[in-house]
C-alpha cells in the first residue's frame, strides 16, 4: 500500500511540475526572458530569413554561431564578409583547410570538434545563430531560450541572392551583401546568355562516382539540383535531368551507354579515389571506350580547392560553385568562352571576395585538384 | 510484500533524487538554480530545455519497461520486448514518411509515427487471424515478424529515396533514437496518452499475471484470455508507440528492465510492474543525461541505451549465486 | 441431487470431421467423488474442457446446478467449478504463494488486487495440503508431486463447490499418488463434488463413490465401482485380459493374472 502511495505521489509531482512549466511556457515570450539589462542601444536590425520569418536582432552583434547539419555552405559564404572573422564561432572542423586558414588565421579558435548541443550553444552566448532550414528542432529550442535564430538555405541561385542579403545585414555590411548577390546573378546571366540554343548543346553527364564497401556506384544529380542547373547555364544538356527522384540517382552503366554523353564531369567527394584517379580509370576502361566523351577525351575532374571530402568540390553548394560554373562553361564551349580567363577569375575571387593577398591566392590555386584550369 | 518494501522505497528515493538533480544541475550549461535571477539563461535552460526533456526521458523509460513486462506476460515469454509486433518499425516508417513528405513539422512527424506504430499492431492482429498454423501466440509472433519486416523494408525504401544531404541524416538520427529536440510541446503531445496507458497497466498489474498461465486455465479462472491479451497488448503498444514517436527507436530497455526487476523483486507482476516503472524511469534519465551532457555534442540515446544497458545487464546478472 | 447433468452431449473439434464426444449422457451427483475411467483418447479431457467452456460449441444439453451451461458466463462458472489440468507449464519463477493466489481471481473485480483475506484463504489451503513449508519456494524448482499439489491448491483457493481434476495422478510416484487421492477423498467428505479422470481402475475403487467408464466418446458403464467395473468390461475397453480381484470386503484390486500375461 505504501508503495502505491509513493508512486501516486511521484505521478502527482510530475503532473504538478508539468502544469507549472506549461504555464511558464505559455506566459512567456521568447526573448523576454532576457530581463536583465535593458539594452542600452535599442538599435536592432530586421531580416526576413529563408523560412519567411521576420527576425529582429539587437545590436551590436558580437558573436555569430553557425552550426548543425548543412553548415558548410553557410560558413563558406559567411567568410565572404570581412566582418565575419571577428564574430564567428562554433564552426565545424571540416572548415579547417588551407583556403580558410588563409582567410582566417585565427580559424582554430573558432572551431569546435562536434555539432554543439543546445546548452553548449547557450553557454557561448551568441547574439545570433545561423542554421540551415532543416535544423528547425534545434532552432526552436534556441528561440525558447531567447536566442535569435536565422535560417538560410543556400541551395540555388535564388536562395543565394536572398540569403547573401540577409547575411550582409547580419555581418554589418549590407552593401557587400548586395554586391555579392549581384556578382552571382550577373555571372549566371552572363554565361547563360552566351550559351547556344538547345540544338547545339553537347550531352553532358555529371557523374558522382562513389565507392561504398568495395562497390562502385554511378550517381547522377536530380533535376532540381545545383549541378544540373550549372550544366544547363553553362550551355550543356544535362542528361541526368531525365532521371527521376530528388536525391542522387543511381544509374547503371547501360543507362550511361545509352545516354552516350559527349562530356563527363566527375566528382567523388573523396580522396580515395579522387576525381582525377577516376578519370584515368574511365579513360582506360574497356567498357567505356565507345562512349563519345571517352573517345574524344572530354572527361574532366571537377576542381576542389579545399580537399575536405565533399566540401571543397566546386559543384557543392559552397561559395565556389560560381567558379565551378565558369570552369564548366569553358570546358563545354571552349570557343564561345575563349575570352574567359578562368585562372584570372579565380584569383579575383580569392583576392576580392575573400580578401587574400595575391601571394596567398597563388598558394591556394596551386593546390587546387582536378582539371584546373 | 513486506520483504520488498525496503527496496521499493530505496528505488523511489533514488529516482526522485536523480530526476531533481538532472533537471537542476546536470547539463553542459553550468546552472546554479539558486542564481536564477542573476543569470537569466539558467531559468530558461532549466524550465524550457531540461525539464521537458527529463520528464520525457522518464516517461520513455516507464513506458518501455512496463510495456516490456506486459508483453512478456502476454506472450508467456521472458524474451519478448515491446517491439515484437512491429510497433517500432511501424513508427519508424511513419517518421520516415513525415521526414520525406512533411518536412519541418516535428509534431506531424510524432503523430504519423504514432499512427503507424498502432497500424502495425492492427496489421499483426489481422494477419495472425489469417495464418492457419500454430497456436494463437505463435501466430501473433509470426505475424509480428512479417509486419516488422515489411515496415523495415519500407523504411529502407525511404532511406533510398531520401535526399542524402537534407533528409537522410535526419532519418538516420531518428532511427538511432534521441531526445535532442524535445520541448514542452513534444512532451505534451505524448505525455497524456503514454501516462494513461502506463497508469492503466499499473492498475491492472495483478490481473496481467493471469496471462502467464495456460489459456485453458485462464478460462477456468473466469477470464477470456484472448480478450485480456488483446487488451493489454493494445495498451502496451499504445504506450510504446507514443514514446517511440518522440524518441525514435530505443531498444534494450523493454527487455532488460523487467528481467532486472524480476531478479530484485520476484516474478509476480504486482511488484515487477511498479518496480519496472521506477527503474525504467531512473535508467532512462541517467542514460539521457549521458546522451546530452557527456560531450559537447549530442550522443544518440539509442546508442547509449544499448551500450550501457547491455553492460549493466550482464554485470547485474553475473552477481550472486546461480539459481533456478 | 445432481450437480451436473449431461444429456446426449456431442462435440467435435473444429478441424475434424468426426465427433469426439458421441452422445455422452451422465449425471454427476452432488457432494460425492466421481471417477471418470477410460483409456487414452476416449474423450475424458475433452469432456472436461467442454464442461469448463474451454471448448465449444457443443450439441446436446449440459446443466450445472440446474442451469443451462450455454447461459452461464465463464466468470460465474469459475466460482462454481474449479479445474486442475493434467499438465501445466511453469515458465516464470512465481512463488507458490503468488501462484495459488491466482486462484482467487474469480472473486476479484477486474481492477482489484488480492486482499489480506485472500491471502489468508490461500495460507489455509496450503496448510490443508501440507504445503506451508514451501510457500515461498519458486514453482519451477518444485518436484512433480509438489507441483501437482500446488495446482490443486490453486483450484481449492477458488472456493468452488465443484472440483474437476484431469488425470491428477499421472506421472506421480506412488507416494504422491496416494497423497493426491487422499486429498480427493477428503474433499468429497467435506461436501465438495469432485470429478476426476483416470485410467487406473484401482484408483476408482480406492476413492470414488461413483464411476463412469468412457470409451470411444461414449459412457459404457456407470454406477458405484463395485457394480460398474467388471473384468469383462475392462477387457473390452482396454483390450487386454484384466481381472477384478475381491481381496476382502473392503478392498478390490484390478490387475492382470501372470498366466494371462504370459499367454498374450
Amino acid at each position: 500500500m505504501r508503495k502505491s502511495i509513493i508512486v501516486i505521489i511521484v505521478f502527482v509531482l510530475l503532473a504538478a511540475i508539468s502544469s507549472v512549466a506549461y504555464y511558464v511556457w505559455l506566459s512567456s515570450i521568447p526573448g523576454s526572458i532576457r530581463s536583465g539589462e535593458t539594452s542600452k542601444s535599442q538599435e536592432t536590425i530586421e531580416v526576413i530569413d529563408a523560412l519567411g520569418r521576420t527576425v529582429k536582432i539587437k545590436m551590436p552583434i558580437n558573436r555569430v554561431i553557425i552550426t548543425g547539419k548543412g553548415s558548410w555552405p553557410i560558413m563558406t559564404v559567411a567568410y565572404m564578409f570581412p566582418n565575419a572573422k571577428k564574430v564567428l564561432y562554433g564552426l565545424s572542423s571540416s572548415l579547417n583547410s588551407t583556403l580558410f586558414r588563409m582567410i582566417d588565421p585565427n580559424l582554430a579558435d573558432k572551431i569546435v570538434p562536434v555539432e554543439l548541443s543546445v546548452e553548449e550553444i547557450s553557454k557561448a552566448k551568441p547574439d545570433v545563430v545561423i542554421l540551415k532550414t532543416t535544423m528547425r528542432s534545434l532552432g526552436d529550442q534556441l528561440e525558447e531560450l531567447g536566442i535569435h535564430v536565422v535560417y538560410v538555405d543556400l541551395e540555388n541561385l535564388e536562395s543565394y541572392v536572398r540569403d547573401l542579403r540577409v547575411l550582409g545585414k547580419i555581418f554589418m555590411d549590407e552593401r557587400r551583401g548586395e554586391g555579392l548577390a549581384r556578382y552571382y546573378s550577373e555571372w549566371v546571366n552572363s554565361i547563360a546568355s552566351m550559351a547556344p540554343p538547345s540544338a547545339e548543346r553537347p550531352k553532358v553527364l555529371f557523374l558522382y562516382y562513389s565507392v561504398k564497401g568495395g562497390e562502385v556506384a554511378f550517381n547522377v544529380p536530380g533535376s532540381g539540383w545545383l549541378q544540373t542547373f550549372m550544366v544547363e547555364v553553362a550551355g550543356g544538356y544535362p542528361l541526368s535531368k531525365e532521371a527521376p527522384g530528388t536525391g542522387w540517382n543511381t544509374v547503371t552503366f547501360e543507362q550511361i551507354a545509352r545516354w552516350a554523353p559527349n562530356i563527363i564531369f566527375i566528382v567523388t567527394y573523396s580522396n580515395k579515389p579522387s576525381p582525377s584517379e577516376v578519370k584515368e580509370r574511365l579513360l582506360r576502361d574497356e567498357m567505356w571506350t565507345n562512349i563519345p566523351a571517352i573517345r574524344s577525351g572530354r572527361v574532366y575532374a571537377v576542381p576542389d580547392d579545399c580537399n575536405v571530402a565533399a566540401l571543397g568540390s566546386w559543384d557543392a553548394p559552397g561559395s565556389r560553385w560560381i567558379l565551378g560554373l565558369l570552369w564548366m562553361a569553358k570546358k563545354i564551349h571552349p570557343s564561345i568562352f575563349q575570352d574567359l580567363d578562368i585562372k584570372e577569375e579565380v584569383e579575383r575571387f580569392y583576392t576580392k571576395i575573400y580578401g587574400l593577398s595575391k601571394a596567398d591566392a597563388e598558394k591556394v590555386i596551386a593546390q587546387i585538384t582536378g582539371d584546373f584550369p | 510484500m513486506g520483504a520488498y518494501t525496503g527496496r521499493f522505497l530505496a528505488l523511489a528515493c533514488i529516482l526522485i533524487a536523480t530526476s531533481i538533480l538532472s533537471v537542476l544541475f546536470i547539463g553542459r550549461y553550468a546552472t546554479n538554480p539558486f542564481h536564477t535571477t542573476s543569470d537569466e539563461m539558467t531559468l530558461g535552460i532549466i524550465l524550457r530545455i531540461r525539464l521537458p526533456r527529463v520528464l520525457t526521458a522518464m516517461i520513455l523509460g516507464m513506458a518501455l519497461s512496463v510495456a516490456g513486462v506486459t508483453m512478456q506476460s502476454a506472450f508467456k515469454n521472458p524474451l519478448v520486448s515491446p517491439e515484437i509486433l512491429g510497433v517500432s518499425q511501424g513508427a519508424a516508417f511513419g517518421a520516415a514518411l513525415a521526414i520525406l513528405f512533411l518536412p519541418g513539422d516535428p509534431l506531424k512527424m510524432q503523430l504519423l509515427s504514432a499512427i503507424f506504430g498502432l497500424l502495425a499492431l492492427l496489421a499483426s492482429y489481422t494477419i495472425s487471424s489469417a495464418i492457419k498454423y500454430g497456436g494463437r501466440i505463435l501466430r501473433l509472433v509470426l505475424a509480428g515478424l512479417a509486419v516488422s519486416a515489411t515496415f523495415s523494408a519500407g523504411v529502407g525504401i525511404m532511406k533510398f529515396m531520401a535526399d542524402p544531404l537534407k533528409q537522410l541524416p535526419e532519418l538516420t538520427f531518428w532511427l538511432l533514437g534521441g531526445l535532442s529536440g524535445v520541448m514542452w510541446r513534444n512532451f505534451l503531445y505524448m505525455a497524456p496518452l503514454a501516462t494513461a496507458a502506463i497508469a492503466f497497466l499499473f492498475v491492472i498489474r495483478w490481473r496481467i499475471n493471469l496471462l502467464v498461465l495456460d489459456d485453458d486455465v485462464i478460462i477456468s479462472l473466469g477470464t477470456d484470455p484472448r480478450k485480456l491479451r488483446a487488451l493489454v497488448i493494445t495498451i502496451a503498444v499504445i504506450a510504446t508507440a507514443a514514446v517511440t514517436s518522440v524518441a525514435g527507436i530505443i531498444g534494450w530497455i523493454g527487455l532488460t528492465v523487467p528481467h532486472i526487476c524480476r531478479k530484485l523483486f520476484g516474478a509476480e507482476n504486482s511488484r515487477v510492474i511498479p518496480a519496472s516503472i521506477m527503474l525504467g524511469a531512473l535508467l532512462m534519465t541517467i542514460f539521457d543525461n549521458i546522451a546530452r551532457a557527456a560531450a559537447a555534442g549530442e550522443i544518440p540515446l539509442g546508442i547509449v541505451t544499448s551500450l550501457l544497458g547491455a553492460i549493466l545487464f550482464v554485470l547485474f546478472l553475473s552477481r550472486g549465486v546461480p539459481h533456478e | 441431487m445432481s450437480k451436473v447433468v449431461i444429456r446426449n452431449l456431442r462435440y467435435r473439434y473444429p478441424t475434424s470431421k468426426e465427433d469426439v464426444l458421441k452422445g455422452v449422457t451422465l449425471k454427476i451427483p452432488e457432494g460425492k467423488v466421481t471417477a471418470l475411467l477410460g483409456p487414452n483418447g476416449s474423450g475424458k479431457s475433452t469432456l472436461f474442457k467442454v464442461l469448463l467452456k474451454v471448448l465449444g460449441p457443443y450439441k446436446g444439453d449440459i446443466y450445472v446446478n440446474g442451469e443451462d451451461l450455454k447461459h452461464i458466463d465463464v466468470d460465474v462458472l469459475s466460482r462454481a467449478v474449479a479445474w486442475v489440468p493434467q499438465e501445466e507449464d511453469s515458465l516464470f519463477p512465481y512463488t507458490v504463494l503468488d501462484y495459488v493466489l491466482l486462484g482467487r481471481t474469480p472473486h476479484l473485480g477486474f481492477f482489484n488486487m488480492p486482499s489480506k483475506r485472500d491471502e489468508e484463504i490461500v495460507h489455509n489451503v496450503l496448510a490443508q495440503l501440507g504445503l506451508s513449508s514451501i510457500t515461498h519456494r519458486k514453482v519451477p524448482t518444485l518436484s512433480g508431486g509438489e507441483k501437482k499439489l500446488v495446482s490443486i491448491a490453486r483450484a481449492l483457493a477458488q472456493e468452488s463447490e465443484t472440483l474437476i481434476l484431469d488425470e491428477p495422478t499421472a506421472h506421480l510416484d506412488i507416494g504422491n499418488k496416494v497423497r493426491v487421492l487422499n486429498i480427493i477423498r477428503r474433499m468429497g467428505d467435506s461436501g465438495k463434488t469432485v470429478i476426476f479422470s483416470t485410467h487406473d481402475p484401482n484408483e476408482a475403487f480406492l476413492v470414488a463413490d461413483n464411476v463412469a467408464i468412457m470409451n470411444g466418446g461414449e459412457i459404457v458403464s456407470r454406477g458405484p465401482p463395485s457394480s460398474a467395473i467388471t473384468g469383462e468390461l475392462l477387457e473390452k475397453v482396454y483390450g487386454v485380459p484384466v481381472t477384478v480381484y475381491r481381496v476382502n470386503d473392503k478392498q478390490t484390486l484390478v490387475g492382470i493374472h501372470p498366466e494371462s500375461f504370459k499367454s498374450l
